[in-house]
């Protein structure tokens, strides 16, 4: 179900002169802000950069960018969400669509818009009416065997971030193999251990998004949705052993 | 060519749609002043949230659902001089809206409350632009942006409802706003929050007729009701630090 | 549902600005009520302001003053001074009062009230009305600070400013509305404010206050205070201020739009209001902002 189209158009085609639109998800205290923080500092001198959040609490996210002083303090916007922060980037996108579309018009041109969702749980993913891609963020000190359990967006995130791999230690946690875990759970897609105190992870991880940026200039990236549920298992009527899915190719709803 | 949908009462799903909390034009991250009322200690339990409602919809949502209905009555009429003579019998749309508009806005004393029912109202016709494909001839007439109030109106007109429908419907949602957002709020019962708007359904049934006649109306006549401290509170609530919902 | 009526209906029967031949009303109705209508009129003759009309009708009477006090607004110190004062108690239920005020062409005119007004319900519960119909013509200024108006138990008053100005026109206005003396239940009190200029709307509001006006002492309308006030300030030159603010929790700085701003307050009584308008009003800035001691009202405070 990727042709959510919400409202106008986040097709590349359409619009070649939109900034990106990159979304940060992930549950509470992972360190989506400090990721935005990093990719901001890695990036500020090759991209115009917008940001929008949407902390629970209005602006606390947006003040804390604006004290990391990575941007312009008028180019991180704070959206309020109601008390429900899955909603605004998944069910009613409009307050943030408006907001990016605003964010591009007074600072026309951007390069990259990134959003980020207001913590949340394992099943909260972007619509992608609203976001061209998505990184999801876990840390190591939520438990190595998060990335196992899988999820939409541990599973289907363009980019999955194992955050904070320099506490590993201190959290009894092997990153080696909790990285291979996600990259089990995600059938190949990709996964990064960052740490900002690991200035070569951040590398690698604003490389991700200089590759993604000129594959969406080029047209080439099709927004993927992560989809409200993980790929799972239908015993197959038919009685040749099931199928697995994942309600990304245009099949019509049906009822689980 | 335009086709005008036949008002009555078979559009009953298109009135359910429009009102229906889960359509996706924004709806939600709004409290409609409660969430400062709250915590400047205005509305505590069921009884205060039951007065501040009902202080809400004589006042600021009686006007608000009067222009509704004048956006509809403006909307219809343009719409069937469409039918008459093509596209160009919507051209008149825009500036019939735009005069409604400045009667509003003179009528919204704080910028705040201006600037969210202008996003409302922009984001509504956003919406329903992409839902129904039908209503954006009348749509693009009637400009991108307007008061949410307008939009509900010209929108409910592009669905084939009547001025009673948008009147009825502006009304309703000024009550179940903030009603719906107490429960994140408060420390409230759910039921009792939906029980206060069962308590209003007579008021909010009167008033709607009420608004319904002002349709035809010209715009300086339309009510002018204020209601002050909910100026205020929306001023107060854009420099508050900590907010959960947008107003 | 709410007692009051919308604008059309309350302005109906009137006779046309500024026009008082024989063709007007009658100045005492079948009940006793007084109709009335006062008439100011002032025009610039010779580079200086003149008061061109001035028309008492009792008991509205408008009498002319010389400057006295602080005048802040009052460029270069041209200007017209009237005072209003009412010569008979009221206005009382069946009175019509009715004001026409033409500030024409580049003069200024100051306004203020000898006193408060009290609106009393009168013997026969009628409703009693105070109708301002002001008209500032280009370059024109026209600052006008009443007393209060207070709405004594039982009355059922409208009070209606309707002001009419030219694109570049200033007006400075101030009200300050108050339910009920001390002590007293308040009465029934729909204010009516409208402010066009150049036609087109700038300010349009009707405070309906008072035991008549359902949901009025809700949270989300008025509350349980006393006192409600308004300052208008319409200058082409631009409105004074900022865009908004919140001074406190009873009071807002709320700019219409580009040339004229609105400041909006509530207080449980008469003194915490004017604290309140005071404050505020020295968010505007000169020369609008008040000096220290503020000297608003006619009456010593």
């Amino acid at each position: 179900m990727t042709t959510t189209d919400a409202t106008t158009s986040t097709t590349t085609s359409a619009q070649p002169r939109r900034a990106l639109r990159l979304g940060v998800a992930g549950p509470v205290g992972t360190g989506k802000s400090s990721t935005i923080a990093s990719l901001c500092r890695a990036l500020a001198d090759e991209f115009r950069i917008g940001v929008i959040t949407n902390d629970i609490y209005t602006d606390e996210d947006a003040r804390f960018l604006r004290a990391e002083g990575v941007l312009p303090e008028e180019r991180i916007r704070a959206v309020e969400t109601g008390a429900c922060p899955h909603t605004a980037i998944r069910d009613d996108v409009t307050m943030n669509l408006l907001a990016v579309e605003d964010l591009e018009r007074d600072f026309d041109p951007l390069d990259i818009v990134l959003v980020e969702s207001g913590g949340d749980n394992l099943t909260a993913t972007f619509s992608p009416s609203l976001v061209d891609a998505q990184l999801f963020v876990l840390d190591v000190a939520g438990g190595g065997d998060v990335a196992r359990k899988g999820g939409p967006g541990i599973g289907r995130a363009d980019l999955l971030v194992v955050n904070k791999i320099d506490l590993a230690p201190y959290v009894d946690v092997d990153v080696e193999q909790m990285l291979a875990d996600a990259t089990d759970a995600r059938e190949g897609r990709a996964v990064l251990g960052v740490s900002r105190k690991q200035p070569e992870t951040v590398e690698v991880l604003g490389q991700w998004v200089r590759d993604m940026h000129s594959t969406f200039r080029e047209g080439g990236h099709t927004p993927q949705d992560p989809g409200p549920m993980a790929p799972h298992f239908h015993a197959d009527e038919s009685g040749e052993g099931g199928y697995v899915h994942s309600h990304d190719d245009g099949e019509p709803a049906h009822q689980h | 060519m335009l086709t005008t949908p036949t008002p009555g009462p078979d559009r009953s799903a298109a009135l359910l749609l429009l009102s229906d909390g889960r359509l996706p034009a924004g709806g939600y991250a709004h409290s409609a002043g409660l969430e400062q009322a709250i915590a400047r200690g205005w509305v505590r339990d069921a009884t205060t949230l039951g007065d501040y409602l009902r202080g809400r919809i004589h006042t600021t949502g009686l006007v608000s659902a009067s222009f509704a209905a004048a956006a509809q009555h403006r909307t219809a009429s343009a719409m069937e001089a469409g039918d008459a003579g093509g596209t160009e019998g919507l051209a008149p749309l825009g500036a019939a809206l735009a005069g409604l508009d400045r009667e509003l806005v003179a009528r919204t004393p704080s910028p705040a409350l201006r600037r969210i029912a202008r996003d409302l109202g922009r984001m509504l016709l956003r919406a329903m632009r992409s839902i129904a494909p039908s209503t954006q001839p009348v749509l693009d007439a009637a400009g991108p942006v307007l008061q949410q109030p307008i939009a509900y109106g010209t929108v409910a007109a592009a669905l084939g409802l009547t001025a009673r429908d948008a009147a009825g419907l502006v009304l309703y949602e000024a009550a179940a706003t903030p009603a719906v957002a107490a429960v994140k709020l408060l420390s409230i019962d759910p039921f009792a929050t939906h029980r206060c708007l069962v308590g209003l359904a007579p008021e909010l049934d009167e008033l709607a007729e009420r608004a319904a006649a002002f349709a035809t109306a010209d715009a300086r006549d339309l009510p002018a009701l204020a209601a002050p401290l909910s100026d205020i509170a929306a001023e107060l609530h854009t420099n508050h630090d900590q907010r959960l919902f947008a107003s | 549902m709410t007692s009051v009526s919308s604008p059309p209906e309350v302005l109906s029967g009137l006779p046309d600005f500024a026009r008082t031949d024989a063709s007007g009303p009658r100045r005492r109705t079948h009940r006793g009520s007084f109709l009335c209508h006062a008439v100011i009129a002032t025009e610039l003759r010779a580079g200086r302001t003149r008061i061109a009309r001035l028309r008492a009708d009792t008991p509205l009477s408008p009498r002319p003053t010389i400057a006295s006090g602080v005048e802040p607004y009052v460029r270069g110190g041209d200007a017209a001074r009237i005072r209003m004062s009412t010569s008979a108690a009221g206005p009382v239920g069946g009175d019509t009062y009715l004001l026409d005020i033409h500030v024409r062409e580049g003069s200024t005119l100051v306004i203020r009230d000898v006193g408060a007004t009290l609106v009393l319900p009168g013997p026969h519960g009628e409703r009693s009305r105070w109708i301002t119909r002001l008209r500032v013509d280009e370059g024109a200024t026209c600052v006008w600070i009443p007393e209060p108006v207070i709405a004594a138990a039982g009355c059922r008053h409208h009070h209606v400013i309707d002001a009419d100005l030219a694109e570049g026109a200033c007006l400075f206005y101030r009200e300050e509305l108050v339910l009920g003396r001390h002590r007293e239940e308040p009465g029934s009190l729909s204010a009516h404010l409208s402010v066009r200029r150049g036609g087109a709307a700038s300010v349009v509001q009707q405070l309906d206050l008072g035991p008549a006006a359902i949901g009025a002492s809700a949270t989300s309308v008025f509350g349980a205070h006393r006192a409600l006030g308004n300052v208008i300030v319409a200058d082409p030159d631009g409105a004074p201020g900022p865009a908004a603010a919140a001074p406190d929790t009873g009071s807002a700085v709320m700019r219409q739009d580009p040339s004229c701003v609105q400041i909006t307050a509530v207080g449980e009584d008469l003194p915490a209001l004017r604290t309140r308008l005071d404050t505020a009003m020295g968010l505007l800035g000169e020369p609008w902002a008040a000096p220290d001691p503020p000297g608003w009202s006619a009456i010593p405070r």
